[in-house]
């Protein structure tokens, strides 16, 4: 097994799904939601997490090929700082977390848009009970099958004194049947544009796929940002560095809603749903980017993922006659568009790692009670600051526009926090015109979501066998064992 | 006559104050500064009000200040246009207090760590004047600098009279204003009450845009 990744990382000490996803071989995703029962417990159990024994399960690290896992089944673990805090780990530790974290993202609720029906009060999971909210444990398997016996041996560790799920009304995800197993809900292909790292994949940059920094996800490394470096959680040597944040999100979409309102626009502008589609998203929902195949003819061709992702906005669609300005794709990725942050364009991408749950919608063949079906996407968003990625990218692009004036004001017309009273999109038309749609209502609600650190292998340890001691005396919590 | 009045208003400020103290310790925070709203407008032309003390406020301090602040006056401005959503931003020194009062669009910690990004190496400078300053090099030590700055950042108090006075807006009696504003009134020192629009939110760049003179 390889185990060098980029800037001579070891993968063999990283977790997995980080430099790259597990792929569609692990169809399968639960993520329990923890709080720690006895710290004590609960660092022991961690300890058997990493011992490379086989008597319980162990945490997945990195590989190079997903596809050469050898188990049915791939686990992770991840922290909130009220988890870090619960394990008794020393407040010089805690206190050198960025407040971002520090606070959870119940706290920044409405820096992310969570407001109304999004808000923490309305979560599923028992996110919303911020302070009970410690541990985000994702099980990945190669179906629904698996999740369950690895969901006992977590819940189990330490006879069960260790953690503690806080609710078991988190949907589980699953991919869609094969043909349409690279798509999530609203129908679109999904996981095109992701930053790929030097070492991390078999084939090397493209024109379309050039590599990312480090820094765009670990710690310790040199961020996207020149000049800027992200705080590392101390001890860096042994627990921080090579660390990242997952700002985890379960996220609704109104799929119904979504396929009424593209046949309304469609009858609006005269012109096809597939196109209002198109426009809404940046893609046909194929993948093929409008830049490049700006007509529905031009979309059937067949684009390898380099050439959906070669393209650029400056030259070829500087003002978004083909991909609006206000998509979804040219939003979160604006490439090398002239924005209002100028050097900006490249810092705040993240990696995403996600799984749609609830059943494929038809809309060709729609059941007698789709809108009580529940369907969204299990979202983790990987990035080595959630502030300066996440949040930026969600806070001033996706719900404010503030990379372009001229959709300054409004929210992303997929994912936004929209409102119909206020929403509005627009694009130009190639005869001049301005085509506009208003009145979108708020397609994806937030039903949850926390800000977790993803340490690596070693930290873990560290976490397990001597981050707790806090200066050599055994915390209290010691004798309740 | 009037001398039972004036007792009683001492005995008002009295009670008052030892109640705002008790409140005080109890309550955390509720409101913080640089909160977001998903209104548009609410996240344009907002105001930043930072307040830093300066470890020495003498003639040598505030000509160092002075010169210092001269000598990068274009690298500041090529700041402002790198960050891109900076309306103004200005120096001033108040009573011994170096103050830089800007106003600015989106979100607070995207426009401190991009102007940081940008002329980190000034703020450097203008650092070592000041009391208890963060770690430097700043653009290094980013998250700390962007927490400095929140801190000394004056609070912002709700924009709104509804906000700021829940029971009823109109009224004039102090005991309309919500607990919370009392307690952050009493927390913080220096407090900003929002801006007063003389038009509807637009952001620098679409002004610029307006104007015909880039974004």
């Amino acid at each position: 097994m390889v185990t060098t990744g980029p800037e001579g990382v070891n993968l063999h000490e990283m977790q997995g799904n980080i430099f790259c996803s597990y792929g569609r071989r692990y169809r399968a995703v639960r993520h329990l939601v923890l709080r720690v029962k006895n710290p004590v417990a609960a660092r022991l159990a961690l300890a058997s997490m990493v011992d490379e024994d086989r008597e319980t399960p162990d945490i997945t690290r990195a590989h190079r090929k997903p596809s050469e896992a050898a188990y049915d089944w791939c686990l992770n673990v991840s922290f909130t700082w009220r988890g870090l805090e619960a394990l008794g780990l020393p407040r010089s530790t805690l206190d050198s977390f960025p407040p971002e974290f520090r606070q959870g993202m119940v706290a920044r609720a409405d820096r992310l848009g969570d407001v109304g029906p999004s808000a923490p009060a309305n979560w599923l999971g028992g996110l919303g009970d911020a302070d009970n909210v410690h541990l985000v444990v994702t099980i990945h398997g190669w179906g629904p099958a698996n999740l369950i016996p690895m969901t006992e041996q977590v819940l189990g560790l330490q006879g069960g004194r260790a953690f503690e799920q806080l609710s078991t009304d988190l949907p589980d995800g699953e991919i869609f049947p094969d043909p349409d197993s690279e798509k999530v809900h609203f129908g679109y292909r999904d996981g095109i544009s992701q930053p790929r790292f030097e070492g991390a994949t078999d084939d090397g940059p493209t024109p379309g796929r050039p590599y990312t920094p480090l820094g765009a996800i670990l710690l310790g490394h040199n961020a996207p940002l020149p000049a800027v470096q992200w705080r590392v959680p101390r001890p860096a040597d042994r627990f921080g560095h090579n660390g990242t944040f997952n700002a985890f999100r379960v996220l609704r979409q109104d799929v119904v809603g979504f396929e009424e309102f593209l046949h309304a626009s469609a009858t609006t502008l005269g012109c096809t749903p597939e196109l209002v589609a198109a426009k809404l998203c940046g893609r046909w929902r194929n993948g093929a980017p409008l830049t490049l195949a700006p007509t529905e003819a031009e979309s059937k061709k067949a684009f390898t993922t380099d050439e959906m992702n070669d393209f650029r906005y400056l030259e070829d669609d500087g003002f978004g006659t083909r991909c609006p300005i206000g998509s979804h794709i040219r939003r979160t990725n604006p490439r090398d568009a002239r924005i209002v942050q100028r050097g900006s364009n490249d810092v705040r991408g993240v990696a995403r790692r996600g799984m749609p749950f609830g059943a494929l919608y038809n809309p060709e063949d729609p059941g007698p009670d789709e809108r009580g079906v529940s369907r969204g996407l299990l979202g983790n968003f990987v990035c080595a600051s959630l502030s300066a990625q996440f949040e930026a990218m969600q806070a001033d692009w996706v719900n404010l526009g503030l990379l372009d004036p001229s959709i300054t004001g409004t929210n992303d017309p997929l994912a936004g926090a929209n409102d119909e009273a206020t929403s509005t999109v627009s694009w130009p038309n190639p005869d001049g015109t301005q085509a506009t749609l208003r009145g979108l209502p708020r397609f994806v609600t937030t039903l949850g979501g926390a800000y977790c650190f993803v340490p690596t292998i070693p930290a873990v340890k560290w976490v397990a066998d001597e981050g707790w001691s806090q200066g050599g005396r055994r915390p209290a919590a010691t004798a309740a064992l | 006559m009037r001398r039972s009045g004036g007792l009683k208003l001492v005995a008002k400020e009295v009670i008052t104050s030892v109640l705002v103290r008790w409140w005080s310790r109890r309550s955390p925070p509720t409101v913080v500064a640089g909160k977001s709203s998903t209104a548009p407008s609410d996240n344009l032309q907002r105001a930043m009000n930072l307040v830093m003390p300066l470890h020495k406020p003498n003639i040598y301090t505030r000509a160092q200040l002075a010169r210092l602040l001269f000598q990068a006056t274009d690298e500041i401005l090529v700041g402002l246009n790198n960050v891109g959503t900076v309306h103004f931003a200005r120096f001033d020194i108040v009573d011994g207090n170096l103050c830089m009062f800007s106003v600015y669009d989106g979100d607070f910690t995207s426009y401190i760590r991009d102007f940081i990004a940008s002329i980190g190496d000034v703020f450097d400078l203008l650092m070592e004047q000041v009391k208890d300053p963060p770690t430097r090099p700043v653009a290094v030590n980013v998250d700390e600098f962007i927490e400095w700055v929140r801190v000394h950042d004056a609070f912002q108090m709700p924009e709104s009279p509804v906000d700021l006075m829940s029971r009823d807006p109109t009224s004039g009696a102090l005991e309309a204003l919500p607990r919370d504003t009392i307690i952050a009134l009493h927390r913080n020192r220096n407090v900003q009450f929002g801006i007063y629009r003389a038009y509807p939110g637009y952001s620098a760049a679409q002004i610029r845009q307006r104007l015909s003179i880039g974004w």
